[in-house]
């Protein structure tokens, strides 16, 4: 019996996978160029797509990829010619355990039909359209990726596929091929956005997408803290998820990235993350995943200037027969660079969790600090968790360290503060919450009750979605 | 199957990225088994095994290779699977280890059977300076016996080996396992460490490389029973030029309960020295009493060396005594003793800075 | 006699020591107090030639000899000692190992791992009279190590090294009573002994179980007061304020 690792295909312990993912139907030429031409795209954007497309077709499978999933690429192509129904068009209709959550998370009206993808804009006179303003007045774009590719040609061909390439692997060539959707933000010189800015509420239609690339370029010294995704449980019209994010802090600059992800548990949720840092820069990446059936996340950072930071807080909630495969990856390519990495991952219900994380020192790069804390919480005697760190130290003048430790919830524990009037499952949620505590800080207040309050309805009675 | 069949498929498993190999010099095994297959370079299938002290050599028997991580051990079972047995009965014993020939594919294979308490030294010197040493490794310790074991291999500047072991623990024992290394041109170990029902391995892997050269050493661990321990420590010193790679896949099985799992990987870089670690844990459920590993790089730092020298030390005796100290930490007494000098003597070969 | 003369030093460009001159001789006790940042501790790295403190001009004179330019464990083995304030921890090295490899480079030994001795059972018996739990002599050089564990152990290196130039960086600092009597009564033997001690503190209470012939008052890199048990006592009174109006006419770059 052996299990996941980054270069190898495995099985996980008890039950067998198929070796590969496998890949069924197909994407044909003409699709690609209708869907640039329905969007009314440049040309170099159309030879961008096709020739990602050639190379979805030659490349092989990536071998750290169980064949735990499926992809129909004949069902994504019909998504795209026709769209499919709204999941639900009224509230009555939404799933009963997604009404009674959000009844519990005491969201105002709008909001809820809002998450619930019963409507698609907020109310106009929202605290957002402020906020949207304000954006406009700092000289701040923020449009959808489609209207970029329109209006700003010059900065997104910058940096359109130049962090992530499609020639990374097969699924960043499908992407690159098939992108629709995702958010273009370029935040000029010397400007610090005071407050973070919750993309999910200005331009959350536009996240939506099964295919979305989201761009965020900080110019020298500029500040900015973009959270994509919402805790509450959401449904999405998809099964099979397939975006990227792009990320460039350029001198100086600061940029935090935030994605929280409360999807329905039948979606496979791929995602493409990567950043790159020159001198000063810090990029920041904040991933807490809940929802989806697997979700495979590895928000991985390019130290490429001297004094580059990056910190990475990942945390991760298998409860359920799911899978979190999340980690991050990050290269050293500079002096005195500096790297942090907490993940935290709990496993419960036959829940899985898989950390794959890899630091690497490239050689020349004296001084460089890295620090890698993994903890994992195993809830019950089916659930598992599997570390996989990978450490390349090309220079010997580095400070580099990981250390992760899988813990249990012991009785003593639970019955001390169920001996302070908890119930069980209040002891519990009370625990994990103390155990995840450490990505709070970084998040917007509002962020964090509704993270909480789902948590712990998450490890209640409700449990999760779909 | 031959050897020139075995060649087609190569030694990386199906399904290994292209990164491995950067771990191991595969062209260095290729090279030799070409040689071989063509006629060029002779094989012996016998290594020359010397026993004192506390140790009998029992007869023959069949090794049992670990298949997890490489073709290599393909290549070894279709060499030779015979193996020498022998038997270990407390006190202090011996085995002397040697290729018979200085050139070739040298293949032998040793079982020990430890049954009593006590200390084992087992040597090998591999001086095969045109060829191959590729050795099977069984060790079993017996059920309630409390034993330290170490496995010293020296090999020649210009030699390459293979060796491919299983340890195997029984109920109740206490083993203390030290492999000690000093890789010369390629060195890959790979193996299994199964340590059985309420009992304790402690095992180490301490290795000083010399310029030059260069080691892969992959060591998996299985926890599948009840109230085991398993700790794995591995220090590598690695000098200019070298290479270290340790990888490990640290398993505590679903059936387990009450597993204590450390596995722990350092290493201590020179210039254009370069180490890969890859301490893998996969806990299956969580009835576990500990769970924990850690990859890190050791800095050999000017406040360390300053303070030793406020001592009265030099900076290199300070270096010195640093490094000594870190590769024989984690180690009980009596094999804390044995490798201290067999360090010493290694480090002093190595030029100075 | 330790000398030190117009000592300038930098690290990183920044200059922490800016002209310090004293004198220690045998069986003499020398007391440097300060504020934090006034550089007492640069100083004592700088008198023990730590490589990042770089010596701009002056010496550093052991028994006659200059010593400016050579390196640290020279001027060890030349008798000085420096008891840090705050031991840095070095795994893999254990106090038996460290006194034995120093004990055997006293000796003249070319093996300065050889068995020593005596050793252990002196080093135990000192652990005892210190109060440092003897478990503690087989872990990695201050690893675990509590601040008053670290500073014990400092002065049980010094006992059993027996160096002639004692330089004590805030030994008393995070001591209990019996701590702090123990230190001073080591003070007292090596003073007995005929060593020097030079007692680095901003806070001496050790002062009140032994006297000092000459206190100095460092302050931004230099020493801005010289006197005896009196400038102690007017430091217990005012602390550190009535420096500002001396440092002003005195203060360095």
């Amino acid at each position: 019996m052996k299990a996941l690792e980054l270069d190898e295909q495995i099985y996980i312990e008890g039950v067998s996978y198929p070796k590969e993912v496998e890949l069924r139907g197909r994407i044909s030429k003409g699709l690609v160029e209708e869907i640039s031409r329905l969007k009314n795209e440049p040309e170099w954007m159309t030879r961008h797509r096709l020739r990602a497309l050639e190379y979805f077709e030659k490349a092989p499978m990536p071998k750290w990829l169980t064949g735990i999933w499926s992809i129909d690429l004949d069902e994504i192509s019909s998504y795209y010619i026709k769209p499919a129904h709204p999941k639900a068009e009224k509230w009555e209709d939404l799933p009963e355990e997604i009404r009674r959550i959000y009844e519990k998370l005491n969201l105002p009206e709008t909001y809820a039909k809002y998450l619930a993808g019963l409507t698609t804009v907020l109310d106009s006179e929202s605290v957002y359209t402020t906020m949207k303003d304000l954006l406009k007045d700092l000289g701040v774009i923020m449009v959808s990726m489609e209207e970029a590719v329109q209006k700003y040609p010059d900065i997104v061909k910058q940096y359109f596929g130049r962090v992530f390439p499609y020639t990374d692997h097969k699924f960043a060539a499908l992407h690159h091929a098939l992108w629709s959707g995702g958010v273009f933000v370029y935040v000029p010189r010397n400007v610090r956005i005071p407050y973070p800015v919750e993309a999910f509420f200005f331009i959350g239609s536009e996240l939506e997408g099964q295919f979305e690339h989201t761009i965020v370029v900080t110019d020298e010294n500029s500040e900015i803290t973009f959270i994509e995704g919402c805790s509450a449980p959401r449904l999405k019209t998809f099964s099979f998820h397939d975006g990227m994010v792009e990320l460039y802090a350029h001198q100086g600059s600061r940029l935090n990235f935030v994605t929280v992800q409360n999807w329905s548990r039948d979606i496979v949720n791929f995602n493409n993350k990567r950043g790159i840092a020159e001198r000063n820069a810090i990029i920041e990446w904040i991933e807490g995943s809940i929802g989806s059936k697997i979700t495979i996340t590895y928000p991985s950072t390019i130290l490429k200037g001297e004094y580059a930071k990056t910190n990475s807080t990942v945390v991760g909630i298998a409860n359920g027969p799911f899978i979190k495969d999340t980690g991050s990856k990050i290269v050293h390519a500079a002096p005195y660079t500096s790297s942090r990495v907490v993940s935290k991952s709990i496993s419960a219900k036959r829940g899985i969790n898989i950390y794959r994380g890899m630091v690497q020192v490239n050689k020349g790069a004296k001084g460089a600090k890295s620090f890698v804390q993994c903890e994992s919480l195993i809830l019950d005697k089916d659930s598992k968790s599997y570390t996989y760190p990978i450490i390349h130290a090309f220079e010997n003048d580095a400070d580099i360290a990981h250390e992760a430790t899988t813990a249990r919830i012991s009785e003593d524990q639970l019955f001390y503060l169920k001996s302070r009037g908890l119930s069980e499952r209040e002891s519990l949620s009370l625990m994990i919450l103390g155990f995840i505590r450490d990505v709070f800080p970084r998040l917007p207040f509002e962020y964090v009750s509704m993270l909480t309050k789902v948590i712990q309805l998450e490890f209640s009675e409700m449990g999760g979605v779909g | 199957m031959s050897i020139t069949d075995l060649l087609r498929e190569g030694f990386q498993r199906h399904g290994d990225s292209p990164t491995v190999k950067h771990y191991t010099d595969w062209g260095v095994f290729k090279d030799v088994f070409e040689k071989l297959a063509n006629g060029e370079l002779g094989l012996e299938r016998k290594i020359l095994v010397e026993a004192s002290g506390g140790v009998r050599i029992e007869g023959r028997g069949e090794i049992s290779l670990y298949e997890q991580n490489s073709n290599l051990s393909k290549y070894h079972m279709i060499l030779s699977n015979e193996a020498i047995v022998a038997g270990f009965h407390g006190g202090k014993g011996f085995i002397n280890v040697k290729p018979v020939a200085e050139a070739g594919v040298n293949i032998g294979n040793l079982i020990a059977r430890i049954d009593s308490p006590g200390t084992l030294v087992l040597k090998v010197v591999n001086n095969v300076s045109n060829g191959l040493l590729l050795l099977g490794l069984n060790i079993n310790v017996a059920d309630n016996v409390e034993a330290s074991i170490i496995v010293d291999m020296e090999e020649a500047p210009g030699s390459a080996s293979s060796i491919n072991f299983r340890v195997g623990t029984g109920r109740g024992s206490i083993s203390n396992l030290v492999f000690l290394v000093s890789p010369g041109r390629m060195m890959r170990m790979e193996g299994l460490i199964k340590p059985g029902d309420n009992s304790l391995v402690l095992a180490r892997l301490t290795g000083v490389l010399n310029e030059d050269s260069r080691i892969d050493a992959v060591v998996d661990g299985l926890i599948d029973g009840l109230n085991t321990t398993l700790n794995l420590y591995s220090t590598l010193y690695l000098s200019k030029h070298s290479t270290g790679s340790v990888r490990g896949r640290g398993t505590i099985s679903s059936k387990a309960s009450d597993a204590r799992l450390v596995y722990g990987f350092e290493s201590i870089l020179e210039e254009e020295a370069v180490a890969y670690m890859q301490p893998f844990l996969e806990v299956n459920s969580n009835r576990v009493l500990e769970a924990r590993h850690y990859a890190r790089n050791y800095l050999v730092t000017v406040d360390k060396l300053f303070y030793l020298a406020t001592r009265g030390l030099s900076f290199s005796e300070a270096k010195n005594i640093v490094l000594t100290g870190l590769l024989t930490s984690l180690m009980p007494g009596e094999l804390r003793s044995y490798c201290y000098s067999e360090i010493k003597r290694r480090m002093r070969s190595l030029p100075e800075d | 006699m330790l000398e030190v003369k117009d000592l300038v030093v930098e690290v990183s460009e920044r200059r922490v020591v800016n002209g310090v001159s004293f004198k220690v001789d045998a069986g003499e006790l020398a007391v440097i107090m300060g504020p934090n940042g006034s550089g007492k501790s640069s100083l004592a790295y700088a008198i023990m030639g730590h490589p990042q403190y770089k010596v701009v001009s002056g010496s550093v004179i052991i028994d006659g000899v200059d010593y400016t330019s050579r390196p640290t464990h020279e001027r060890a083995l030349a008798g000085l000692f420096l008891g840090f304030q705050n031991p840095v921890e070095i795994p893999g090295v254990n106090l038996y190992m460290l006194l034995r490899s120093v004990l055997n480079k006293k000796m003249g030994r070319t093996d300065i791992s050889e068995y020593v001795e005596g050793l252990e059972k002196r080093v135990r018996n000192e652990a005892i009279l210190i109060g440092l739990k003897e478990e503690l002599l087989e872990r990695d050089l201050n690893m675990g190590f509590s601040g008053g564990e670290k500073k014990r152990s400092e002065i049980l290196q010094a006992r059993v090294i027996r160096p002639k130039y004692i330089i004590l960086d805030e030994p008393d600092s995070g001591l209990d009573v019996d701590g702090v009597r123990s230190v001073a009564d080591y003070i007292k033997e090596a003073l007995y002994a005929g060593s020097s001690v030079i007692l680095i503190t901003h806070y001496p209470r050790v002062v009140e179980y032994v006297s000092p012939s000459k206190v100095y008052v460092m302050y931004r890199g230099r020493f801005v007061a010289e006197g005896g048990l009196e400038l102690i006592d007017k430091i217990n009174r005012e602390g550190y304020r009535w420096l500002e109006a001396v440092g002003v006419e005195s203060a360095g770059t």
